[in-house]
């Protein structure tokens, strides 16, 4: 998997905005405003994304094939501007996995040790 | 859709704050980065007013001035100046003025100098070799490239630590100061005071380490014919200056002390002179290892060290023998050459030529200010005193700007070698460690 940004290590967790931002497109192809609601919501309004850093962020997904453009046409619930829409590639799907998996396996490790409310299941 | 003059304005801001992000990460983003900006502003506005506005801004500002950076940073062609040069290109004007900000600094606080009380010369002098290496080292950490307006706060750190050096006693060092506590000891029959050891301890630190990286060069074939005249002419210099400095003070002193007390009286003032002409030699060589990546901009090294050579202001001492008109004028010519031109001329010339010309001339005018003022001030002292100078004496107070020039001329044919464009040195360790 070509990985050239320093946020994006192999081996190494996700940044936040990346990892939500794969997140946001792994239920269908999203425009950037979408994407940044659909962050807010995961996040209960705790991550709120600029445009520098949501297209930041996706110019460096786009670099590492995380994921893809998919063409550009208006979003009937907004406006008719037409807007640049992206899509969860193959690669993308299995890192943000790998990343759920980590962090399913942090907080089984944090219920191990009592450090949350909720039991092990 | 809402539309009105909070959002507009805002709209017109944010606008003008995209330009702060690279061209080419503009021409990719621009459109969506506005669009997305502007459909926050409307529901920041549809949730609290013009409150909701002015809390997206407090957003917005951060992530504007954080993510530009980064962009300019990753951004390969946008970093061209930034980080990393054209090979034979001029250097893109963001860059000149990042080169320029430690000679802008110096011209500045010398003109308050010469036309205020105030006392600039710590701050000029040796805190800012401190200051304005710590961006440099910053962005070498996060990017792990030495950009290339790092080479003149560097020659910068190297001449004030090289400053420092010489006024530390031996006792202060860790570790191993507590050997040199005594007064004196015996050393090749002589007895020396620990307090001049220290010349002897830098000055073959000083010999070790030029001829180690003149070794590697000549293992790498590195050195052109042209270098190895300069670096001759630069030893038969240091060579002539220390004998003629013990000449000096040996006739001086050699009617008070006995011989035995000559030599220890001697001895300490070879080692301070060998000390004194080796830096800069070093510093040349230093230069050849950023060679492969910077070519002929290498050169800005040594305008780095060279920038703090003369500080005078309104209270120097020269003042005293010296018209204030004369020292200041000849401050700011120095000054200016050194700090503003030389490193404009430099990174914006075109072709190795062009560089050699910018290299020698603003170096040469500043060289000949620097003589002229030492030769003035020195005759002016000794009429004062009433001192018959002799030949010797004069020759001596100007002997370290010829070894400087020299070494000058030196840098010029190892940096800029005269037959092609390309750059003379193989990879070096330390840059390709740091790439």
């Amino acid at each position: 998997m070509p990985h050239t940004s320093s946020s994006l290590v192999p081996g190494q967790p996700l940044t936040p905005a990346v990892f939500h931002i794969l997140l946001a497109l792994a239920d269908g192809d999203k425009h950037g405003y979408a994407i940044m609601k659909d962050v807010e919501e995961q996040t209960a309004g705790r991550l709120k994304l600029g445009p520098g850093t949501l297209y930041g962020t996706i110019k460096r997904l786009l670099v590492a094939s995380l994921i893809e453009e998919v063409g550009e046409r208006p979003d009937p619930e907004l406006d008719d501007e037409r807007r640049r829409y992206y899509r969860l590639t193959a690669d993308g799907r299995k890192l943000a996995l790998e990343e759920n998996q980590r962090l399913t396996q942090a907080v089984k490790a944090a219920r191990l040790k009592r450090l949350s409310n909720r039991p092990l299941s | 859709m809402i539309t009105n003059r909070w959002i507009v304005f805002s709209q017109h801001l944010y606008r003008g704050l995209l330009r702060l992000y690279p061209q080419t990460y503009r021409t990719s983003y621009e459109s969506e980065m506005f669009h997305l900006f502007t459909d926050q502003c409307r529901e920041a506005y549809k949730g609290q007013g013009w409150a909701g506005i002015l809390s997206l801004w407090a957003r917005i500002l951060i992530d504007v001035s954080v993510t530009a950076i980064r962009e300019h940073l990753s951004t390969p062609r946008a970093s061209v100046g930034l980080l990393d040069i054209a090979p034979n290109a001029v250097l893109p004007w963001k860059g000149v003025l990042l080169v320029l900000v430690p000679g802008l600094i110096f011209f500045v606080s010398q003109i308050e100098q010469v036309t205020s009380s105030n006392d600039w010369f710590f701050l000029v002098f040796y805190r800012a070799g401190y200051f304005l290496i710590l961006p440099v080292l910053l962005v070498w950490l996060l990017t792990r490239r030495f950009p290339v307006w790092g080479l003149i706060p560097l020659g910068l750190l190297y001449e004030t630590l090289w400053s420092y050096g010489q006024l530390t006693p031996l006792s202060r060092l860790p570790f191993i100061g507590r050997w040199f506590v005594g007064e004196s000891v015996n050393l090749f029959g002589m007895r020396i005071n620990t307090y001049d050891l220290r010349y002897l301890l830098a000055a073959s630190v000083c010999v070790i380490l030029l001829g180690t990286l003149i070794g590697y060069n000549i293992r790498r074939r590195q050195i052109p014919l042209g270098a190895w005249k300069w670096l001759g002419l630069c030893g038969l210099l240091i060579v002539f200056r220390m004998a003629g400095e013990v000449y000096r003070f040996g006739v001086l002193q050699s009617q008070y002390l006995s011989p035995e007390e000559l030599w220890a009286y001697l001895f300490p003032i070879t080692l301070w002179y060998l000390y004194d002409s080796l830096p800069f030699l070093v510093l040349v060589f230093i230069g050849m290892l950023f060679a492969r990546k910077y070519g002929g901009f290498s050169f800005l090294l040594l305008l780095g060290y060279l920038l703090p050579t003369i500080i005078f202001g309104r209270y120097g001492a020269w003042n005293e023998y010296v018209p204030f008109y004369l020292v200041s004028a000849a401050v700011l010519v120095y000054r200016f050459v050194v700090a503003l031109v030389a490193p404009i001329w430099l990174v914006r010339a075109a072709s190795t030529p062009g560089r050699q010309r910018a290299a020698a001339i603003p170096v040469g005018v500043a060289i000949a200010t620097h003589i002229s003022l030492n030769l003035i001030s020195f005759l002016a002292v000794v009429s004062q005193n009433n001192y018959q100078p002799s030949l010797l004496d004069v020759v001596m107070t100007i002997w370290n700007q010829l070894i400087i020039s020299a070494g000058l001329g030196l840098a010029v044919s190892l940096y800029l070698p005269r037959n092609n464009d390309r750059v003379i040195v193989s990879p070096p360790d330390l840059v390709s460690a740091a790439e």
